[in-house]
C-alpha cells in the first residue's frame, strides 16, 4: 500500500512538473493600447514589455501599468493618475489554453476567442481577436481587443477642453516556445 | 506671365507669420484641430496646443520630470491664465535675409508678422479674428501685403504702401459632434494640402494656398475623427483686394485618412474663376489637384509630400498646366532643435527653360517657452519664362519669432 502510495505521489509530481513545463515567453513582447477622444485627438501607448506565464491550464499575459508610455510625457503623468497605476499596477489578460489555436509548425491562424481581462478591481470577460503562427518552434502572437474604461472603474479625464473616449483598443505581441 | 513668375520671387522675400507644425504626425497628432484654433491647423494655439508645445516643442536641457505639470510660461505673454471664454495670443515675426548674389539689397531686415490674435468660445460657437501691422518698404514688396491688407488702400504699382493695417482671419464657426464637426463663415485659411510653414514653398505659392496671404472669405465645413479629417470651403473671393473682377470664386478642399496613428495620406482640389486673374489680368479658370502624405517611420523623422497638378484656362488660349512637389523631413535633433531638409519642383506651364527647382536646408530652435529661432539655407532655380538657362540663387533667412 506504501509502495502505491509513494507511486502515486511521484506520478502527481511528475503530471504537476509536466503541466508547469508548457509555454516560456521569448523576448520581451510589446502591448500597445490606442484612443480616441475630441477633435480627433489620437492617443498611440507603448509598453515594450510584458510578461507571459502559464500554468498549465490558462496562459497570462501581464502589462504593468507603469511600463505604458504615450510619447507625452504630462499624458504619462495624467493617464498613470487616471487609472491608478500606483494602487493598480498591473492589467492581465488571462485566456484558457484549450480555447487558444495552437498553429502546427510552418503554419499560422487567425481567430478570436474569450479571455478574461482583469484591470482595478474588476475582471471581465472580453472577445479578443488574435493571429499566431509558428516558426522553429517558436510562436507569435498578435492579439488585439477593444475595452471600455468605464467597465473597470475609470474615468478619464478632460485637459484643457480635450477629453479621451472610455473605448480603447488594447493590442499584445509576444513570442512563447513550448 | 512674366508678372506671375515675378510675383513669386518676390514673395520669397517675405517669409512664414505661421505656427503651423505638420510634422506633429511624429507625437501620433494627426489632427490639427487639437491645437489649433482653426480646424484645419496652424495660427492661433488653442489652450491644449499651448501645454503640448511646452511639452512637446520647446528646448529643454532636462528632460521633464515625471510629476511635472505644464508651468505658467506657457499661458499668454508668458504668465497669464486666461478665463476659458478668451483666447488671446500674438505671433511676431522678425528676420534677414540675405541674397549674395543680388546686385541691390544683398541684406533685407524683415518685419514679417506682428499679428494679434483674438479668439471667444462661447460653448459650441467660436469667433477669431487676427489683426496686425505690415510694412512694405517698396513698391513690389507691397503687393506680398496688399491681399491682407485693410488700409491704407493704395496701389503698390505707383508707390510704396509703407505701413498697412492687415487682418489675414475674422470667422465666425459652430462645433458640433464632440467638436468633430465645424461650420464656419468668414475671411481664412483656404483648406488644401500640406499646411507648411513654408508658405513661400512652390506648392503653397503656386496654389495660393499659403497662411500669408492666400485667405480668402467664404464659407467652410470641416471634420476631424480619429481616422478621417477635411475641410471643403465655397470662396467667395478676397474682399480686401478690388475691384471685383479680381476676386477668385470657387471651391478649395481635402480630406486626409488615417492609415495608421504615423501615417496619412490625402488628397486636395480647387477650382476658382475669376474675372480677372491677379498675376495675367485675364479671365482665368485655375485648377490645383494634389495628393499629399505625412509619415512618421520614428518619434524622431517625419516625412511630408505634397505634389499637385495645375491648370488655367483662359477664353482663347491654350490651357497652360504645371505642377508643384514638395517633398520634406524634419528630425528632432534633441527636443526643441529640428533639422529640415526640403526639395521641390514645379512648372508654370509658361516656356520657361525647365522647372523650377528648390532645395532648403532648415533648422529651428525652440529655445526658450514661446520663442524660436529659425534659418533658412534655399537655394532656388527661378526659370524666367523667354530666359534661355534658369540660374541657381542662394538666399538665407534668418528668422527670430515669438508667439504671445
Amino acid at each position: 500500500m506504501k509502495s502505491l502510495s509513494r507511486a502515486l505521489l511521484a506520478l502527481s509530481l511528475i503530471t504537476a512538473s509536466l503541466s508547469f513545463a508548457g509555454w516560456t515567453q521569448q523576448g520581451d513582447g510589446s502591448a500597445t493600447f490606442d484612443a480616441k477622444g475630441t477633435a480627433g485627438i489620437k492617443i498611440h501607448g507603448v509598453a515594450k514589455k510584458l510578461a507571459v506565464k502559464d500554468d498549465g491550464t490558462t496562459l497570462a499575459v501581464t502589462v504593468q501599468a507603469a511600463d505604458i508610455d504615450t510619447d507625452n510625457s504630462l499624458r504619462n503623468k495624467h493617464m498613470g493618475e487616471d487609472i491608478g497605476a500606483e494602487k493598480f499596477p498591473t492589467l492581465t489578460l488571462s485566456v484558457p489554453l484549450a480555447k487558444l489555436q495552437i498553429p502546427e509548425e510552418g503554419k499560422s491562424v487567425d481567430a478570436t476567442a474569450k479571455g478574461t481581462f482583469a484591470w482595478h478591481e474588476h475582471t471581465k470577460e472580453i472577445d479578443f481577436k488574435y493571429s499566431a503562427s509558428t516558426k522553429g518552434g517558436v510562436t507569435t502572437v498578435s492579439a488585439t481587443a477593444g475595452i471600455n474604461t468605464e467597465d473597470y472603474g475609470i474615468k478619464i479625464r478632460s485637459y484643457l477642453g480635450i477629453g479621451v473616449k472610455p473605448d480603447v483598443e488594447i493590442g499584445a505581441n509576444f513570442s512563447v516556445k513550448k | 506671365m512674366q508678372s506671375m513668375v515675378r510675383w513669386f520671387l518676390l514673395a520669397s522675400v517675405v517669409a512664414a507669420p505661421a505656427w503651423a507644425f505638420p510634422w506633429m504626425v511624429k507625437h501620433s497628432y494627426g489632427s490639427c484641430a487639437v491645437c489649433h484654433v482653426d480646424p484645419s491647423g496652424s495660427g492661433q494655439l488653442t489652450p491644449y496646443g499651448r501645454a503640448q508645445a511646452d511639452v512637446l516643442v520647446r528646448f529643454r536641457t532636462e528632460p521633464r520630470k515625471d510629476d511635472e505639470e505644464v508651468p505658467r510660461s506657457a499661458n499668454f505673454l508668458w504668465l497669464v491664465e486666461l478665463p476659458e471664454v478668451i483666447n488671446l495670443s500674438g505671433n511676431l515675426r522678425a528676420a534677414g535675409l540675405l541674397r549674395p548674389s543680388a546686385t541691390t539689397a544683398p541684406f533685407v531686415p524683415l518685419i514679417m508678422a506682428t499679428d494679434l490674435y483674438a479668439t471667444v468660445n462661447l460653448g459650441p460657437v467660436v469667433a477669431h479674428v487676427t489683426t496686425g501691422l505690415g510694412y512694405s518698404p517698396s513698391k513690389n514688396a507691397a503687393k506680398n501685403l496688399a491681399p491682407a491688407a485693410i488700409a491704407p488702400i493704395c496701389d503698390p504699382a505707383v508707390a510704396p504702401c509703407g505701413a498697412q493695417w492687415l487682418a489675414r482671419e475674422f470667422w465666425v464657426g459652430a462645433k458640433f459632434a464632440d467638436d468633430a464637426v465645424m461650420v464656419r463663415g468668414g475671411r481664412m485659411n483656404l483648406p488644401f494640402g500640406l499646411r507648411n510653414n513654408e508658405h513661400t514653398s512652390f506648392v503653397r505659392n503656386l496654389t495660393r494656398t499659403d497662411v500669408n496671404i492666400g485667405q480668402q472669405v467664404g464659407v467652410a465645413a470641416s471634420y476631424n475623427s480619429d481616422t478621417l479629417r477635411g475641410e471643403v470651403m465655397g470662396i467667395a473671393g478676397n474682399f480686401q483686394i478690388g475691384p471685383d473682377i479680381y476676386r477668385e470664386r470657387g471651391y478649395s478642399a481635402f480630406a486626409e485618412y488615417s492609415l495608421a496613428h504615423n501615417a496619412y495620406i490625402g488628397a486636395s482640389s480647387l477650382i476658382t474663376y475669376a474675372g480677372a486673374d491677379v498675376s495675367s489680368t485675364l479671365p482665368t479658370t485655375r485648377h490645383a489637384h494634389g495628393l499629399f502624405a505625412r509619415l512618421a517611420p520614428t518619434e524622431k523623422l517625419a516625412l511630408l509630400a505634397e505634389a499637385d497638378f495645375l491648370a488655367w484656362q483662359s477664353p482663347q488660349k491654350l490651357d497652360r498646366l504645371g505642377f508643384a512637389a514638395l517633398v520634406q523631413a524634419d528630425i528632432d535633433l534633441y527636443q526643441g532643435i529640428h533639422l529640415i531638409g526640403t526639395l521641390e519642383g514645379a512648372h508654370t506651364g509658361s516656356g520657361e527653360p525647365g522647372p523650377l527647382l528648390g532645395g532648403w536646408i532648415s533648422a529651428t530652435w525652440y529655445f526658450l517657452p514661446h520663442l524660436e529661432l529659425r534659418i533658412d539655407h534655399i537655394f532656388r532655380r527661378n526659370a524666367s519664362p523667354g530666359a534661355t538657362t534658369g540660374a541657381f540663387e542662394y538666399q538665407a533667412l534668418l528668422q527670430l519669432h515669438a508667439f504671445l
